[in-house]
């Protein structure tokens, strides 16, 4: 018997896999933001990709795209390959100082450690799954 | 998008304030100097920082076509600031006028400086906890499956 991928793991390993990967892209635009508190003229960027995470997930829990004849392509939801796109936006705040730059370093720095947070929180709860997965492999032992 | 990503733009943050804090220091060191290679007293120096797109890479152009323009920071040079030396009646200097008894001294406010080195202090603290943050999710990263 042939084991795909999608078998052993649930689509909820890919939402929380997904969910690393644009955490990280949040991450970095943070780090960019931050980076660039003293630059004059830069613009602060936002980076949102709850939206479209839960969009790609569906209402149900089930797959946003559905075959309806069995010779159309599966879509197989989330795959955990990057393919979710956030949107990436200027942020539409006004400039403190007089310089042009708009990055706000305290609402900045709060936005890093509530990412980092979330960060750690999916992390643990992929351990959890893939603790319970080794519990299933091992026979309950 | 990698972790590389942030602590590449990070750490060119924290060069640029590095850079930035030497030039403060240059400033504060010759606040009183009156004699230099080019003639005259010494001339208050700015850092200028410019954002610059990371990494000049084809591949980063490639992921930037459709990624996020991050930025990262260079120091775009190092400028002279032109307001007029501070005339300052010493007659007793070397350097002073011998009718006038006037001296030009550098155009350098001590008071300017201490604040601009607090703000490029705090700058560095803060790219040094975004740096931490990044690292700490990393290393998050690595112990995934390891419960």
């Amino acid at each position: 018997m042939k084991i795909t991928s999608n078998q052993v793991f649930a689509k909820a390993d890919n939402v929380l896999e997904e969910s690393l990967n644009q955490r990280l892209i949040k991450q970095n635009v943070i780090t960019s933001n931050i980076s660039n508190a003293q630059t004059p003229g830069y613009r602060a960027l936002g980076y949102e990709f709850e939206e479209q995470l839960r969009a790609a997930v569906g209402n149900d829990g089930g797959m946003a795209i559905q075959a309806t004849d069995e010779r159309h392509f599966k879509h197989q939801g989330l795959t955990g390959n990057g393919d979710l796109r956030g949107d990436l936006h200027v942020k539409p705040t006004e400039s403190i100082g007089n310089d042009g730059n708009t990055v706000d370093l305290d609402s900045e720095m709060a936005d890093l450690a509530w990412n980092q947070t979330l960060y750690r929180a999916t992390v643990e709860l992929l351990n959890r799954r893939l603790g319970m997965m080794r519990y299933g492999i091992n026979g309950g032992r | 998008m990698s972790f590389l990503d942030g602590l590449k733009i990070s750490s060119s943050a924290l060069a640029a304030e590095r850079v930035r804090m030497n030039v403060i220091s240059s400033n504060l060191a010759n606040a009183n100097t009156t004699r230099t290679e080019e003639g005259g007293p010494y001339k208050r120096k700015d850092v200028v920082f410019t954002a610059r797109d990371t990494g000049v890479t084809f591949d980063n152009l490639m992921r930037q076509a459709f990624d996020p323009n991050l930025k990262e920071v260079k120091v775009d040079g190092i400028v002279e600031d032109q307001k007029a030396p501070k005339m300052v009646y010493n007659p007793g200097h070397p350097d002073a006028d011998k009718e006038t008894g006037m001296v030009a001294m550098p155009n350098i406010s001590v008071m300017e400086e201490m604040v601009n080195m607090i703000t490029s202090n705090r700058a560095f603290e803060a790219n040094t906890t975004a740096l931490n943050a990044t690292k700490q999710m990393a290393s998050t990263a690595i112990n995934i499956g390891r419960g």
